[in-house]
C-alpha cells in the first residue's frame, strides 16, 4: 500500500507541473494570444458575457497582469473545471467539447490498447514456450514488423487496402451519419463498426513491441526452478506455461505498460485523424490547427490527465499481481 | 638511491574504433547501417538520382507508378518520387538537428543531476518527470500551436526540447553508477577538479550509452517531425516525407484511390526508422550478450505428445 | 557425535527387486557446436525404501540426473543413451499423459533453493492444491485441508497455507518443500542438495525432520549432496561421482571404514572427522574437468595422488576408463590401482 501511496504522490506532483506548464505555455508565447483570440469572437457576444473574456484571460495570461496572482487564480478556475470558451466551437464551452469526445477516445484507446497487450503478450508467451514453433517464426516477425511501421503509415494503408480496396471496413468516423448518438443497441453496434478498423490499426501498430518485451522474458523465466517444479508436480503443460511461467513473465512488460503509453496516445491522435473519428486527438489537431487556445490548451492538460491515470490503473493492476510488493 | 614508484590510475575501458568495428560485424546494426547509409547517399546526391524538381508540376497529375514516374505523380502533377528523394534532406536534416540538441540536454542535465546532488538533482528530476509524463504529441502540437513561425528552427527547437527527458534520465543512473566505479574515485583521490573528471574520465565511458540515445531521439525526431507536418503543422510549402504525405491526405488520396501518394514518402519513413531501431539493436546486444540470437532449437521434453 | 548405521539389511539392489534403475544413462548437453556429456553411462539401483546417497563436486551431472529421472530435463539436455526403469518400466516408452501421472505420484523432487523453486506469485496452498488436482479429483477446499495436515507434519502452523512463498523463512520454505514432495506418498524422492541453502542449525532439523518422516512413511531416498558428511550419517548405501560417471559405491559403513577410490579418499579427507581428534584437513588439489573436453583415460588423473608420470599404471590411467568393478559383496569401484590391487 505504501507502494501505492509513493506512486500518487508522484502523479500528483506530476499533474502539478502540467498545470504549471500549461499556465506558463500562453504566457510565454510571443505576441498575445488572448488579443489575438477575443478579435476573432463576435463583439455582440461578447459584450452580453463579459465574464466569458475573463475566463480566458485567467486562461490564457494577460501581458501586463502580474503572475504572482494569476496563478493561484489559474488553478482556481481550472480546477473547476472551467476554461473559457472554444473558439472552434463557440460559443460551446470547452468542457462540453471534451465531455462529447473523450468518451470515444477513451473507447478507442483503452480498447485498442488493452488487445494490444493481451495479443502482443499471450503471443509472446506461447512463441517463447514452444521456441520454433509455427506461432514463434510465423506470428512474431509478422507482428514485430507491422508494429516498426508509423502509426499513421499502418493507419493509411489499412485505411486503402482493407477499407477502401477490400471493403471490408468503414473507413470514417465514429458512427454513420444517419444514426443518431445514443444509448441504444442500434447506435452502440453500428459505433463499434466503425470502431473496428481503427481497433485493428492500434493493435497493428503496439502489439509487436508488447510481443518483444514478453518474449524476452518469459526465455529468461522458462528457465527458473519453480517452472521445473511446476513441470515436476505433474501439471499440464499448459498450465505450467500460464500459471507458472506466464504469470511471472508478463510483471516486467506490465510496468512499461505506462511509458509506453503515452506513445500510444501519440498513435491515438493519427488514428483518429485518419478516420476522421471523433475523438479528443482529432479535436487537438483541428483546435491547434484553427488556434483555438483554450480548447488546445485544456487538452493538454486532459492528454496528461489520461497517462497519469493509464499509470495508476497500472500500478493498482502491478499490487494485486504481485504479492511481493504488497509487503516491501 | 630511492627510486620513486609512479601510480597510475588505472586505465578507463574505452576504445571508439574498437566498438564501431563491433557494430559493423553485428547483422542486425550492420543492417541498420546498410540502410541508413541507402537513405543519406539519397538525400545528398538527390540532384543526381530525381530527373524531376520536387516543386515543378511535371507530369499528369493523379497518374500511377510508372517508367517516367516510378512513384507516380500527385493529383496536381507533381513528381512524387522527386519529393521522396528530396524530401529525405529536409527529414534527415531536421531529425538530426533536433537530436543533436536533445541529446546536448540530456547529457547536460543528466550529468548535472548526477554530480550535483542534493536540491539541484531534485529540482532536474522533477523537471524531467514532468517532461516523461506529459505525451510527446500533444506538447508538440500545443507548443507548434502557440509559436505561429512554422519554419524549421521552430521545428528544431521544440522537438529538442521534448525528447530529452528519458535520455537524461537514463544518462543520470549510468553516471551516478559510474561515478563509483574504482577509477573515477582514483582520478577524485589524484586531485583531478569535477569538471575534469566529469568530461574526461565519466562521459568517455558513457559514450556508447550517449551514443544509442542519440540513435534513439533522431528516430523520434524524424517521426515526430514528420508526424506533425502530416497533421498539418509544417511548412506545408517544402518538401518533406511528412508534407507529402499531408497532401496526400488533404487531398484525398486515399479516397481517390492514389495510394502511392501517401504510400512512398511513409515507406521512406519506415525504412529510415526502422534502419535506426536495428542499428540501436546492435548497440542494445553490444551490452547484453543475453539478447543475441539464440541457436535453433528442437523440443524439449522428452515423451511430450 | 557417533556415527549411526543403518540396522536395514544390505543387500545388493540387484537381489532385490529395484524400485527405480538408471541402466547405463547418458545425457548430454547440445550446443551448436559441440555436446557436453554430463551423465555418463551411469548404472545405478534403488532399493524400495532404501537411502542412496549421490555425493560429488558442483558441476558433475548429480542434478542432471534428478531432472533425468522425473523426465524434466530442459534444452539443450538430453537423454542420448540408456534408460530409466522404474518399478520395471522403462520411462522413455511412456506417453506424456502417463509420465503426468508418474511425476509427483511415484517419484518427487525437493529442489535446492526453495525460494526458486515455489512459484513467487502463488500462495503455498495453492501450489499443494494445483498438484493434487492434476493427480486426482478433489475439491479445492479438501485439498487446501489437506495441504494443512501436511504442512503440520512437517511442522509448520496450518495457517500459512495462505501464505506467499516470500512471507516464510528458508528453513520454513525448505519444509514446504519438503511436504510438497511427499503430499502423494511417492515410492522415491529425490533431494537434490536440500539443505545447501540453510545454515547448519536448520540443516540439521531439516534433515532430523527427513529422517523421521522417512521412518514412518518408508519412502525411499536419492540425496543428491557434495557434503559426504551428511551421508555417511544418512544414507544406506553412497555413489560417489567425478565427472559424469560413478567412481564408487558402495554401503555408508564401508565407505566410512574404508574408502577405495582416490577421489572418495580425497574427500573424506576434506572436512573434519565425526569422530576422533581433529587432525589435519586437506583438500584435493586442482579443479573438476571441463566436461566439455574431459581428460582422457581415468578421468581424476590429473588430481590423482597415486598417478605420476613414469609408474607402472601410468599409461593405463591416461588412456583407458577404468570401469566400476565388484570388489567386495558391497562395494564397487572404478579405479585401475584398486584393480590392480585386488
Amino acid at each position: 500500500m505504501r507502494f501505492l501511496l509513493r506512486r500518487l504522490m508522484f502523479y500528483a506532483v506530476a499533474l502539478w507541473g502540467a498545470l504549471t506548464l500549461n499556465f506558463l505555455l500562453p504566457r510565454l508565447a510571443p505576441g498575445s494570444p488572448l488579443d489575438g483570440l477575443v478579435a476573432r469572437l463576435p463583439p455582440a457576444q461578447l459584450q452580453a458575457n463579459p465574464q466569458m473574456v475573463e475566463n480566458l484571460r485567467v486562461v490564457l495570461g494577460d501581458k501586463d497582469e502580474s503572475l504572482i496572482r494569476a496563478y493561484p487564480a489559474y488553478l482556481q478556475q481550472v480546477l473547476s473545471g472551467n476554461f473559457g470558451v472554444s473558439t472552434s466551437n463557440f460559443p460551446a464551452p470547452v468542457s462540453e467539447v471534451i465531455a462529447n469526445t473523450l468518451p470515444y477516445s477513451i473507447f478507442l484507446v483503452g480498447t485498442g490498447f488493452i488487445l494490444a497487450f493481451l495479443l502482443g503478450t499471450g503471443i509472446g508467451m506461447i512463441a517463447a514456450w514452444r521456441r520454433g514453433g509455427i506461432v514463434d517464426n510465423v506470428l512474431t516477425p509478422t507482428l514485430i514488423s507491422l508494429a516498426a511501421f508509423p502509426a499513421f503509415f499502418t493507419a493509411l494503408v489499412a485505411v486503402y487496402f482493407l477499407g477502401l480496396k477490400a471493403g471490408w471496413f468503414p473507413i470514417q468516423h465514429a458512427y454513420s451519419s444517419d444514426i443518431e448518438p445514443a444509448f441504444t443497441f442500434a447506435f452502440l453496434s453500428d459505433a463499434f463498426r466503425h470502431a473496428e478498423l481503427p481497433l485493428l490499426v492500434i493493435v497493428f501498430v503496439y502489439a509487436g513491441g508488447w510481443l518483444l518485451n514478453m518474449r524476452n522474458v518469459m526465455v529468461n523465466t522458462v528457465a527458473e526452478d519453480y517452472v521445473a517444479m511446476g513441470h515436476a508436480k505433474g501439471l499440464r503443460d499448459s498450465r505450467v506455461m500460464t500459471m507458472y511461467a506466464g504469470r511471472n513473465a508478463i510483471l516486467p512488460p506490465l510496468t512499461g505498460f505506462a511509458t509506453l503509453f503515452g506513445s500510444a496516445v501519440g498513435g491515438l491522435i493519427f488514428v483518429e485523424y485518419v478516420f476522421s473519428y471523433p475523438g479528443v486527438g482529432l479535436t487537438l489537431q483541428q483546435s491547434a490547427l484553427g488556434s483555438d487556445y483554450p480548447l488546445t490548451q485544456a487538452l493538454l492538460l486532459v492528454f496528461a490527465l489520461c497517462v497519469l491515470v493509464a499509470n495508476l490503473i497500472m500500478d493498482v493492476l502491478y499490487v494485486i499481481l504481485d504479492p511481493r510488493v504488497r509487503s516491501s | 638511491m630511492s627510486t620513486l614508484v609512479e601510480i597510475e590510475a588505472p586505465r578507463r575501458r574505452v576504445s571508439v574504433p574498437g566498438w564501431s568495428r563491433l557494430l559493423l560485424t553485428n547483422p542486425r546494426s550492420l543492417f541498420g547501417l546498410i540502410l541508413l547509409t541507402g537513405v543519406v547517399l539519397s538525400a545528398v546526391f538527390a540532384p543526381l538520382i530525381a530527373d524531376n524538381s520536387p516543386t515543378e508540376i511535371v507530369g499528369l497529375p493523379g497518374q500511377p507508378p510508372s517508367r517516367a514516374f516510378p512513384f507516380g505523380t500527385t493529383d496536381q502533377g507533381y513528381d512524387v518520387f522527386a519529393q521522396v528523394i528530396w524530401g529525405a534532406r529536409t527529414s534527415l536534416a531536421i531529425g538530426a538537428s533536433a537530436a543533436v540538441m536533445s541529446t546536448a540536454i540530456a547529457v547536460f542535465l543528466g550529468l548535472l543531476a548526477a554530480y550535483s546532488g542534493g536540491w539541484i538533482d531534485d529540482v532536474i528530476n522533477l523537471f524531467t518527470n514532468v517532461f516523461l509524463v506529459i505525451p510527446a504529441l500533444p506538447l508538440l502540437i500545443v507548443l507548434q500551436t502557440f509559436v505561429p513561425s512554422r519554419g524549421p528552427v521552430v521545428m528544431i527547437l521544440i522537438l529538442g526540447a521534448t525528447t530529452w527527458a528519458l535520455e537524461a534520465r537514463i544518462l543520470r543512473s549510468q553516471a551516478l553508477s559510474l561515478r563509483n566505479r574504482d577509477f573515477v574515485r582514483a582520478a577524485k583521490v589524484a586531485g583531478e577538479s569535477t569538471l575534469r573528471t566529469v568530461f574526461g574520465e565519466v562521459m568517455p565511458n558513457m559514450i556508447s550509452r550517449i551514443a544509442a540515445g542519440f540513435l534513439f531521439v533522431f528516430y523520434l525526431s524524424v517521426l515526430f517531425e514528420a508526424g506533425l507536418e502530416f497533421l498539418g503543422f509544417g511548412d506545408v510549402n517544402k518538401t518533406s516525407w511528412g508534407v507529402t504525405m499531408y497532401w496526400a491526405q488533404n487531398n484525398s488520396a486515399v479516397l481517390q484511390g492514389e495510394w502511392w501518394h501517401f504510400f512512398f514518402p511513409g515507406l521512406a519513413l519506415a525504412i529510415t526508422v526502422a534502419a535506426l531501431v536495428f542499428i540501436n539493436y546492435g548497440i542494445d546486444e553490444l551490452s547484453n550478450p543475453r539478447l543475441r540470437q539464440r541457436p535453433p532449437r528442437r523440443r524439449l521434453l522428452r515423451g511430450a505428445a | 557425535m557417533t556415527l549411526v548405521v543403518e540396522t536395514l539389511p544390505v543387500t545388493t539392489a540387484q537381489e532385490q527387486s529395484a524400485l527405480v534403475e538408471l541402466r547405463g544413462l547418458v545425457v548430454d548437453y547440445v550446443g551448436s557446436e559441440r555436446r557436453v556429456r554430463a551423465v555418463d553411462h551411469v548404472d545405478l539401483a534403488i532399493a524400495p525404501g532404501e537411502i542412496v546417497g549421490l555425493a560429488g563436486e558442483s558441476g558433475c551431472g548429480k542434478s542432471t540426473i534428478a531432472h533425468a529421472l522425473l523426465q524434466i530435463l530442459r534444452f539443450p539436455a538430453e537423454v542420448a543413451e540408456g534408460s530409466i526403469l522404474f518399478g520395471g518400466r522403462d520411462l522413455a516408452t511412456m506417453r506424456e499423459q502417463e509420465l503426468r501421472r508418474f511425476r509427483w505420484r511415484n517419484v518427487s523432487l525437493v529442489f535446492q533453493s526453495a525460494m526458486s523453486a515455489l512459484n513467487p506469485v502463488m500462495r503455498v496452498g495453492d501450489q499443494f492444491v494445483d498438484m493434487m488436482r492434476a493427480h486426482e479429483p478433489v475439491r479445492k477446499r479438501d485439498a487446501l485441508a489437506r495441504a494443512g495436515d501436511l504442512l503440520e507434519l512437517v511442522g509448520i502452523d496450518r495457517a500459512r497455507v495462505r501464505a506467499y512463498p516470500h512471507e516464510l523463512s528458508g528453513g520454513m520454505r525448505q519444509r514446504v518443500i519438503i511436504a510438497m514432495a511427499l503430499a502423494l506418498r511417492p515410492e522415491l524422492v529425490v533431494m537434490d542438495e536440500p539443505t545447501t541453502a540453510l545454515d547448519v542449525v536448520v540443516q540439521r532439523e531439516i534433515l532430523q525432520q527427513v529422517q523421521d518422516l522417512q521412518r514412518e512413511l518408508g519412502f525411499a531416498v536419492l540425496f543428491i549432496t557434495h557434503d559426504l558428511s551428511l551421508l555417511l550419517e544418512f544414507a544406506n548405501r553412497i555413489a560417489i561421482m567425478y565427472a559424469g560417471e560413478l567412481v564408487e559405491v558402495a554401503s555408508a559403513e564401508t565407505l566410512f571404514r574404508s574408502p577405495r577410490h582416490p577421489y572418495t579418499v580425497g574427500l573424506m579427507s576434506s572436512f573434519p572427522p565425526l569422530t576422533g581428534p581433529l587432525e589435519r584437513m586437506t583438500g584435493i588439489p586442482g579443479s573438476p574437468p571441463d566436461l566439455a573436453q574431459p581428460p582422457p583415460g581415468c578421468r581424476f588423473h590429473p588430481r590423482c595422488p597415486h598417478c605420476l608420470a613414469g609408474g607402472p599404471l601410468f599409461a593405463r590411467q591416461t588412456t583407458e576408463r577404468p570401469e566400476l568393478r565388484r570388489i567386495a559383496p558391497e562395494h564397487l569401484v572404478a579405479c585401475h590401482l584398486v584393480e590392480e590391487e585386488t
